[in-house]
Order: structure tokens, then sequence, then C-alpha cells
């Protein structure tokens, strides 16, 4: 049992990296960025290029280069945001857009980045890599911070204001633009670091960006659109399911298991575990 | 009335010197490649026929022919395959085809070349694909095969695995595989072959087609006491499985790993592939093991500026030389070498009699059009990776297994 809860936590961890940006962005913006992997995928490709010029301080621009391209994103949503199929139409053509061209730039192999810390550590019998260990360590601070900003700061508030009622959180004088903004930039910087991080452990390859948006969709519809809390606790419970299934039965149903919970979770509960009306 | 008659004159004439110009046109033979030209399987495809084609032509050609390229993109989907197989026969009446990289493609679309009877020297390794020729010759004989069929593949997993055991005294394995249908027809021939040469399969672990994290699967190897990894992975996730097999468990690995036959999987993997024993299908991975190889990839270098990017590369080349040979004993035998029957004819005389002498080693057609792969001819390469290069171990070696 103890291989279970170690090895689906450290991977809950990098799950939960992948998915509280995408819930955090519809849940204040009702924004569904189907452009989400990009974020992921621009950082790590971004780092891959720099590593061999600017070692480790590449990790950093990747992820200011997902943090650029989430404020370009904004602005390109901007205009269409109270429509919601443009919406999707716009950030699922960009995605594809750039899934091609560093397709075009890079071929269909994957690509990584050295991990910045070596060797692993034993935890009851279960080896867990230093770049796992960290990337769960990352993933627990920043939850507890963007859980810390939404509820004790003052523009945590604003945010919570704006995904309650942007129209009267306008009334009361709240600048909703800066708040969907501010939304956008930490969103695509979630993904970012999720992104220089999963390319140290794994590897990233075009058809990342897709694959990265379905397993946050499927992580944030099973903890409710857009709850952070939800995202949370669903990424940590994909893991576990995913993970015993696989320890003790067989790898091989270990996909198909968190799918049927899913499913018989929506047709349960059809608005996700913390989902609100 | 006289412009009339001045008009249709002129017009005339400019059609006759058109007709004439048309006659005069070079003739040339026509190489047609297909596959899936965005992914590197496709570019090498096109490399391979690229490098071949020009040497040809640097000697006069074929029959005094020059070869021409004609590609068509078949995307890796069977539709689209389909059209640019007929395409290639129709528009372009290519003498021969070349590729259809994957063997769900070029089983979808054997009853095509059935239709538009032209010889296609397929890229993949099915032992479907040689079975349906067997039982429908009439309809499938335009099809030949320069890969290795896959039943073959679990011998050589075995040699390699018993070249390790003479190190190790390896007893425990466990199998980590591909939750995939190629992988099913090999793993139980796998499992006899294991219990034969005395080896325990303690574990066969199916992996889904988009596993990412394997702590758990090398947990299991860790809990089960296994004293090697028997892999069979062809996908791309091939890069994140031994990435964290090198950071989490010390057991070698030994295995059909396609990815890793790539010169580039080095740096994929960050170095990380250090040590992993592959199994490379018809000595397809660029390891100077014979003179014709060294060369094949010294000449590949100098033109391309790098070494061949895919394994489909080595068969598209050798294609052009398989053809070359078989129209050539055609036209020397009086026969016509554009009429596709009479191709078939005398490809299947490149056999274990009269084999070609590839790059690879010899190369020979079976009865049923399959490669002939063995000693004497093309073989299936057991190598290692070892700080960044690729040493051949068995059964040819370049270097000696390390661990």
């Amino acid at each position: 049992m103890l291989p279970v809860l170690i090895i689906g936590a450290i991977w809950g961890g990098i799950l939960t990296l992948v998915a509280s940006g995408f819930t955090l962005t519809f849940g204040v913006g009702r924004i569904f960025n189907f452009a989400h992997g990009t974020f992921f995928a621009i950082s790590a490709y971004v780092s891959y290029i720099l590593y061999p010029h600017l070692g480790y301080l590449s990790v950093v621009v990747g992820i200011l280069s997902s943090a650029i391209l989430g404020l370009m994103l904004y602005f390109m949503v901007k205009p269409i945001r109270e429509n919601e199929i443009m919406v999707i139409l716009l950030t699922l053509s960009l995605a594809l857009l750039i899934e091609q061209v560093i397709l075009l730039t890079f071929g269909e192999d994957p690509v990584s980045i050295p991990p910045i810390f070596k060797g692993s550590l034993n935890f009851f019998g279960v080896e867990v890599t230093s770049t796992k260990l960290l990337s769960f360590i990352v993933a627990i601070i920043l939850i507890v911070l963007l859980e810390f900003t939404i509820s004790r700061t003052r523009i945590g508030k604003e945010i919570s204001a704006v995904s309650q009622d942007y129209e009267s959180a306008m009334i009361v004088g709240i600048n909703v633009e800066r708040v969907f903004m501010l939304t956008m930039l930490i969103s695509s910087i979630l993904a970012g670091i999720g992104g220089v991080l999963y390319a140290q452990i794994y590897s990233v390859n075009p058809e990342s960006i897709l694959e990265i948006l379905i397993v946050a969709f499927a992580i944030v519809v099973l903890g409710g659109l857009g709850s952070v809390k939800g995202s949370i606790v669903s990424a940590f419970l994909i893991s576990y399911i995913q993970t015993a299934v696989s320890y003790f039965s067989d790898a091989r149903w270990s996909e198909l298991a968190s799918l049927l919970v899913i499913i018989a979770v929506l047709i349960v509960r059809p608005k996700g575990l913390f989902g609100v009306e | 009335m006289k412009k009339l008659v001045v008009l249709i004159v002129l017009a005339s004439l400019l059609v006759i010197g058109c007709a004439q110009k048309e006659t005069k046109k070079e003739e040339v033979i026509k190489i047609g490649v297909i596959g899936p030209m965005e992914l590197k399987f496709g570019k090498g495809m096109v490399e391979g026929a690229k490098l071949a084609i020009e040497e040809i032509n640097a000697k006069g050609g074929i029959d005094g022919k020059k070869l021409v390229l004609v590609t068509r993109d078949g995307k890796l989907k069977p539709d689209v395959t389909a059209q640019g197989l007929r395409s290639l026969a129709y528009d372009e009446n290519v003498n021969v085809i070349i590729g259809g990289f994957s063997s769900g493609i070029v089983i979808a679309n054997m009853d095509t070349i059935a239709e538009i009877k032209k010889v296609w020297m397929v890229e993949c390794a099915s032992p479907t694909v040689t079975k349906k020729i067997a039982e429908d010759y009439k309809d499938y004989k335009y099809i030949f095969r320069l890969e290795a069929n896959s039943s073959t593949f679990a011998p050589s997993i075995i040699e390699g695995l018993n070249l390790l055991r003479e190190k190790l005294g390896v007893k425990k394995v466990v199998i980590v595989r591909d939750q995939a249908k190629w992988v099913e027809d090999i793993d139980s021939q796998l499992k006899d072959l294991l219990a034969k040469n005395g080896y325990e399969v303690v574990d066969d672990i199916a992996i889904p087609p988009d596993k990412t994290n394997f702590d758990d699967v090398f947990t299991v190897v860790k809990e089960k006491k296994a004293d090697a990894i028997v892999a069979m992975i062809a996908h791309g996730d091939a890069v994140d499985f031994v990435k964290q097999w090198k950071d989490s468990c010390k057991v070698p690995v030994v295995g059909l790993i396609l990815p890793a036959v790539d010169p580039n999987f080095w740096n994929e993997t960050n170095g990380k592939c250090d040590k992993l024993i592959v199994l490379a299908p018809a000595s397809e991975v660029p390891i100077p093991i014979n003179e014709n190889m060294e060369n094949f990839l010294k000449k590949y270098k100098e033109r391309f500026g790098h070494l061949p990017i895919a394994y489909s590369a080595y068969e598209s080349y050798e294609a052009v030389y398989a053809f070359k040979r078989a129209y050539e004993m055609a036209k020397k035998n009086g026969e016509d070498p554009t009429n596709s029957d009479v191709l078939v004819k005398y490809l299947e005389k490149i056999n274990r009699q009269n084999p070609l002498d590839g790059v690879r080693g010899k190369i020979a057609f079976t009865k049923n059009h399959d490669i002939v792969v063995g000693k004497g001819y093309v073989v299936n390469l057991i190598f290692q990776w070892q700080n960044g290069s690729m040493v051949a171990v068995a059964p040819i070696s370049t270097g000696e297994l390390v661990w």
C-alpha cells in the first residue's frame, strides 16, 4: 500500500501543475482555454533550445515565454470573450497552429531537458527521483500560494469576486480587465512551470499540446469547472486510481479505470466533485 | 477567309510542333515513394531512395534511362495512402513504388495494389502481409518486403538476453510491453522461448499507449526481484520509460525499443539510455557492421549532412537497387521490365541462390516475398548504447557488452 501512496502523491502533484491553470482561467473568465497545453509545451521547448547556451537559466526564460504567450492570448481573446464558441475555436486553432510550427521546426521526436537535481531517494522501497520530488514540492508550494493569494490577498478577493459575478464586480469598482489579464498570466505561468518540470522528468513532443489539454480537461471536469480545490482533489484522485490499478492489477487497465470513475462521478454529480451552480 | 486559313495552318503547325516535342521527351524510369512525409520515417524513405537514384544516375541510369523520384504523402492514413498509390500508378505511371510505412497502412492497401498492379516494396513488419501473399499470390504478388518479419524478433531478443546472462546470471525477467496488437503476437512466442531457454517470467506488464509515469512498473520489477526487463516498446513513450528506468531501476533492459534505434535517442533521453541493450530489426542502425554499411553511412552523411534519420532510409535505398537488379535481368533476357508481372518474376530471382549485395548484408527474398533474415544475410542486430555510441554486440560485434 505504501508504494501506491508515494507514487500516487508524486504523480498527483505533477497532474495538479498541469490542471490548476486551466481551471483558474475558466473559473474567472469562463474561458475554455484550449491553448492551455501550448503554454506547457512552449516553456519546455524554449528551455530545451536555450539550455545549451544558458544552462538552467533557460528554465526561467521558458516560463517567461509562456507568460508572454499568456498575455498575447489575453489580448486575442478579449474582443470575443463573450462568445464561448469563438473562444474555443480561437484557442484551439492557436494550439493546432503552434503544434504544426513545433512539428515543422523540431520534428515529431520527443525532447527533454537534463534534470536540475540528479539521483534519487528511496522511500519505503520506492525510488523517487530528485526531480520528481522537486516537482511535487513545487506543486504543493504553488497550490498553497494560489490558495493563499485567492483567499487572503486583495487581488485574490478581486479574482473571487469576478469569478462569482463579473458585472457586480465591475459595479463595485473592480478593474475586471486587470483581473482577467492577471488570471491568464498566472494560468500561463503555472502551465509554464509544469512544462519545464515535466520535460525534465519525462519528455514533450508536438502532440503533448493536445495530450496535456485532454488530461487537464478531464481533471477539471471531474473536479468541477472553475473550482481550483476541485482540480487539486481530482488530480490526486485520478493519480491514485491509476497507480492503484496498475500496482495491484495491471497497468493496461489503469487509464480505463480512471475514465470509468470520471464517468461515474459525472453521472452522479454532473457538475463535478466541487462544481457549483 | 484568307486570315482564317492562315490561322488554321498556324494552329496545325503549333500542334504538330508540340507533338514532335512530346515524342522527343527523354525516356525516364519513375521511382514512386509513398509514406508519412511529415514524419522522419517518410523523410528517411525519400532520402534513402534519393541517394540510390543519384548514385545510379551518376553511372548512366538503368538501361540508359535516368531515374526520376516521384513522391506522395500517405499521411499515415490508409485512405490517403490509397489515393497516393492510385495517383502514382495512374497519373505518374511509375515503374515501382517504395514505402507505405506501418503494417496497418500496408495491410489496408494490399487490395489497392491488386487493383493498380504495381510492384510495391513495403516497409512494415507484420507477418499478416506475407501470410496474405501466400494465401492469394495472384492478387498480392506485387508486394515485397525489405523489413524483417516481426516473427523473427523474439529469437533475437533471446540472443541478447543470453549474452547478458553470460555476464550477470539472469534468471527472472519481467516483460514490459506496449498494449498493442503487434506485441501480442510476439509476446506468446517470446514467453515460450524464454521458458525453453531457462528463464522465469515473473510478470508481464502491458502498458497503455499514453502512459508517462513508470514508477509503478519499476516498483513491481523491484518487488518481484527480477534480474532483467525484457521490453517491447514502439512508441514515443520509450523516452519516458528509459529516462525513468535509469533513475529508478538498477536492472538491465534488453529489448525491442524502436525509438532507441534512432541515432538521436541519446540526446532525446539526455544520455539516460546508456547501457540499454536494444534489438535493431534487420540491422537498420547507423553502425558500420560491414564495408558496404560503412560506405553507405559516409555517403549519406556527405549528401544530407546527417546519418539516416529513420530505419526506413536503409530499406528504400536497397529497394531501388533491388529494382535495378530485377529490371536489368529482365532486359537482358529480352523481357519487358516495365511490365509489373515481369518485374515480380525477376525480383523473385533475388533469392538465397542469387542474393543482392546490400548495405545491411545480403538481400534475398523468400517464396512469399519476405526478406531473408539470418546468418549470411541480413541479421537482426543486438546493440548497446555506450557513452553516446551504438555498439553492436550480437550476432555481429563491433565491441563488448558492458554492465
